[in-house]
């Protein structure tokens, strides 16, 4: 083996992780103790990944994530988790935790304005969730939503009142309700798929300058709508562009 | 409740490092959250069918990885890209460089990588995933992680040195 293939071999070691034991780094180790060269080379290597490693270990986790997956938590149970994975994850949560403490006068706080709920109503609408209830009866949708104490009492715009609904979600933002109410255009690129939805929250949910005309901008590659009325605040959100969004408001 | 506890504490275990890893491939705080919601979702949802519990940190981030995919699959198809064949150059990333680099930084140059190598990029440095483990996650042979992840390398320190003092390099 030349110090340039060990060099090569070496480029995937990771210094402090099972790669010790690994066989596929063995003889590189080895040569690296003979070789003056490779090892002032392997000694940087180990330096610079421990640097980059801690860089991007830096990445803050934003407030409020951990209660948020575990406020959409659905139904669905795991069914094996044994004792000794419990132990380990307990220790864990220790650890996480006392990470957290250390670290929370560090971490950057979540942008929790109009543009953070808009940004995060959006990704939910874009990525595939899962329907709370699915069905094509707004009334039943309300229903639904009364149940579980999120806002139920939202006027639908001329626009939408004949389109039709899919279902809902209930979501969380800041801790407070929120309603998605998603529809179909019936457009042939997705014929079974909802492309559009509302999102309705109370107005001291998400701070946001009150406007009963609605505000129409292009977020990622959806266009929204937002207004406030009777103490509501809606966020319309399809998956088209700017000029197919007016005529559901 | 006993089930309850149990999710929970999964989420407790992985939750913060399902988050890097997504936002080492999305950059932005919003679009992490919503892969680690998911990821977390699916598991909710699917999660039970799993029989061996040592597999459930693969399992997550293998999840997380596909859901990525298949949300940028939606919003634009991107073309495949082939390994090339030109030998590859060490990286040349000093020490005494990389530590004067802030973290911020160092996310913000997967950006200007080639996509291909992202994954295996931010998985090298943020997890002790074995190989193996690694390449169950990339859903891609071992052979062809080990030689994604050292071009990858190469080419995050490489863009990281461009701003800096490079050590001479040794190809």
């Amino acid at each position: 083996m030349t110090t340039q293939e060990a060099k090569e071999i070496l480029l995937l070691y990771r210094p402090g992780t099972a790669d010790a034991e690994d066989p596929a780094f063995s003889d590189a180790l080895r040569l690296s103790e003979s070789d003056p060269e490779l090892k002032d080379w392997f000694d940087e290597h180990c330096q610079v990944y421990q640097i980059l490693r801690g860089k991007f270990r830096q990445v803050a986790v934003p407030e409020g994530l951990k209660e948020q997956i575990l406020a959409e938590r659905k139904v669905h149970e795991p069914g094996f988790l044994h004792r000794g994975f419990k132990i380990a994850a307990a220790v864990a949560a220790a650890v996480v935790l006392v990470a957290a403490i250390s670290v929370w006068t560090m971490r950057p706080r979540e942008d929790t304005g109009f543009t953070g709920f808009e940004n995060r109503m959006v990704s939910k609408a874009l990525r595939s969730y899962g329907m709370d209830l699915a069905t094509d009866d707004l009334a039943k949708i309300r229903q639904y939503l009364t149940q579980e104490k999120s806002p139920s009492d939202f006027t639908l715009p001329a626009g939408l009142k004949s389109v039709q609904p899919t279902g809902c979600v209930t979501l969380k933002w800041q801790n407070r309700p929120v309603s998605m109410i998603c529809f179909k255009s019936g457009d042939p690129l997705w014929p079974d798929k909802s492309d559009i939805w509302l999102f309705v929250a109370d107005n001291n949910a998400v701070s946001a300058e009150p406007t009963a005309t609605p505000a129409i901008e292009k977020v990622s590659t959806a266009t929204t709508a937002h207004w406030t009325s009777n103490g509501k605040i809606y966020l319309l959100v399809i998956a088209g562009n700017e000029a197919a969004i007016e005529k559901y408001l | 409740m006993a089930s309850g506890l149990e999710f929970e504490s999964l989420v407790a275990c992985y939750y913060q490092p399902l988050y890097k890893f997504a936002f080492s491939l999305t950059r932005t705080e919003a679009d992490a959250c919503d892969l680690t919601q998911q990821t977390f979702y699916i598991w909710a949802a699917k999660g039970h069918q799993l029989r061996d519990e040592s597999k459930v940190k693969t399992w997550l981030f293998t999840t997380l990885h596909r859901a990525f995919l298949e949300s940028r699959r939606r919003q634009a198809r991107f073309p495949h890209h082939e390994l090339s064949e030109v030998p590859m150059e060490l990286p040349a990333l000093s020490p005494s460089v990389a530590s004067r680099i802030d973290a911020a930084h160092v996310v913000k140059a997967l950006e200007q990588m080639e996509g291909i190598y992202q994954a295996p990029v931010a998985l090298f440095y943020l997890e002790d995933c074995s190989y193996k483990e690694i390449a169950e996650i990339l859903d891609v042979p071992i052979g062809t992680v080990k030689s994604r992840m050292a071009r990858g390398i190469a080419q995050l320190q490489n863009i990281l040195a461009e701003g800096g003092v490079a050590r001479q390099k040794t190809t």
